[in-house]
């Protein structure tokens, strides 16, 4: 999958999930996780969400060192290259 | 302490078939609109019931995304809106979304009922455990399956600090929660308090053990299906949602300049302690009696009652035989109203629900059609209103609750008038 996909997958994910005000539009790769509104109980929702749109298997201590959208695509660019 | 303080409603919220807010309810159950329609949250193909009252799902996205509230169990997302509306009516948060800082700290108590329980996460966690055993359970199962989320979510989104807690006593659950909030404010232990209930269960599992358990109606027509003490009444159907109210001490609420909505003057709870299922009119007398007791009102003071109303057998026959042994022969004039054929039969919000139709009913002077009444019962040998809103001068109500489990609960509602302000 390639990264503007996974981008898209995670703005898919956040519009179903999130209730910020946020606009996804507007999402940089330095956009923080923080900024989306996740904290560290909905970021496990997060995990679950790509873990099976994945159908990856994700540590939570990997998923709660990630801090910016950048960090994350890289994360799961990574995994899938390897999985 | 030691002086009881009388207990005033200064605001309210609702969310339920018959719409978002307390307006559409109004306008529809005046209207005498129905929210019972064929279920869409499921394929009702193999269920002998097919009918419910579902709040529409395409606004609740919406109403979550307006309150920045992150959707988590339905029946907690129907809960904030339900307790927003509430709170901005009593002017407890501004109007409009969260505050970009939050809202300010309030020492306010939490008391919610529901009989179900966070239904939808609950369904969720067992159809993703029977796919992919452990793997399939969401990291937040826990805080999202507590039966306390609801009481919990509402504290958390709008700071409120005092406790929080849900009670569960089935169809009694929201009754008890306001009756409890009641005793909080009489007795100073709180100014005020925010308690309802809520439900939303429209799953394949749970609508499932209710149409094995053979109390819901067949009738597949939505517009005869639900008929409380009709004499050819096939049984409930069932309803989501969520009612909230926030109950004040009126010295509280004037000092604030609160809007004042109505009062509560009265709490009556028992239990049968006789059977799981088969209600028993003694039990239901005794809470009768102890709500007027509590409130020091005779029964020829009521002037409305709001009953249970669940359209079974046993409950039609039983809540009548009740309110004729409590009230005696004052039950010849009192009219008798049923809203769970407009709302089904929302189980532990159903108490909250109709406590608000009762405050509306008093505050406007009128009273919503029963449905479906064409020939009351023999049995319910009670004063029903007609099919047609009903004129009510009468300053006094009582709102009837009883559930499985042999729980009863009854409140004694006034409406408010600066001459009763003593």
């Amino acid at each position: 999958m390639k990264r503007n996909q996974l981008l898209e997958l995670f703005g898919k994910i956040f519009e179903e999930s999130s209730t910020e005000d946020f606009d996804w539009a507007t999402v940089k790769e330095t956009t923080t996780i923080e900024e989306l509104g996740f904290d560290s109980l909905s970021v496990l929702d997060l995990l679950f969400d790509l873990e099976e749109a994945l159908e990856l298997q994700i540590a939570a201590k990997d998923m709660l060192q990630i801090g910016t959208v950048g960090e994350m695509l890289d994360y799961l660019e990574n995994r899938l290259a390897t999985s | 302490m030691s002086q009881t303080q009388r207990v005033v409603v200064t605001g309210v919220g609702v969310v339920s078939a018959l719409g978002i807010g307390e307006s559409p309810m109004w306008e529809n159950l005046l209207a005498g609109r129905s929210g019972i329609a064929p279920i869409q949250a499921f394929d009702t193909d193999e269920y002998r019931v097919k009918l419910g009252a579902e709040i529409d799902s395409d606004l609740l996205p919406a109403l979550a995304k307006a309150r920045s509230h992150r959707r988590t169990d339905r029946a907690l997302d129907i809960s904030i809106e339900a307790a927003g509306q509430a709170l901005e009516q009593a002017k407890l948060i501004p109007e409009g979304p969260k505050p970009q800082e939050g809202y300010l700290p309030q020492e306010i108590p939490v008391i919610l009922g529901s009989g179900v329980g966070p239904a939808q996460s609950l369904y969720t966690a067992f159809q993703g455990f029977t796919r992919k055993s452990l793997r399939g359970l969401r990291p937040t199962t826990v805080p999202r399956c507590m039966a306390n989320s609801f009481s919990s979510g509402i504290s958390i989104h709008y700071h409120l600090t005092g406790p929080n807690y849900v009670l569960a006593s089935a169809c009694t659950s929201s009754t008890n929660a306001i009756g409890d909030a009641f005793r909080k404010v009489q007795h100073g232990y709180a100014s005020v308090v925010v308690c309802g209930g809520t439900e939303a269960f429209f799953d394949p599992f749970y609508y499932g053990v209710w149409n094995n358990l053979g109390v819901l109606a067949t009738e597949t027509d939505p517009t005869i299906a639900y008929r409380p003490f009709d004499l050819d009444r096939g049984g409930c159907l069932l309803g989501e949602g969520a009612g909230i109210l926030v109950l004040e001490s009126l010295d509280h609420a004037r000092r604030r300049g609160a809007l004042i909505r109505g009062e509560i003057t009265g709490y009556g709870d028992s239990s049968d302690a006789t059977h799981l299922t088969s209600p028993s009119p003694q039990g239901q007398a005794r809470a009768i009696r102890a709500a007027l007791d509590c409130a020091k009102v005779e029964p020829t003071d009521i002037g409305y009652i709001n009953a249970h109303g669940t359209a079974t057998r046993a409950n039609d026959e039983s809540e009548s035989a009740a309110i004729r042994q409590a009230l005696g022969a004052a039950a010849d004039q009192i009219p008798v109203g049923a809203n769970k054929s407009f709302f089904g039969h929302t189980l532990g919000a159903s108490g909250a629900i109709e406590t608000i139709v009762t405050l509306l009913s008093l505050e406007n002077r009128r009273v919503p059609p029963n449905l479906n009444l064409d020939r009351p019962d023999p049995k319910c040998n009670l004063h029903f209103v007609g099919a047609e809103p009903l004129e009510l001068e009468a300053p006094i109500a009582m709102k009837n609750s009883f559930g499985f489990g042999g729980g009863n609960a009854v409140l004694i509602l006034k409406r408010y008038t600066e001459s009763s302000d003593a």
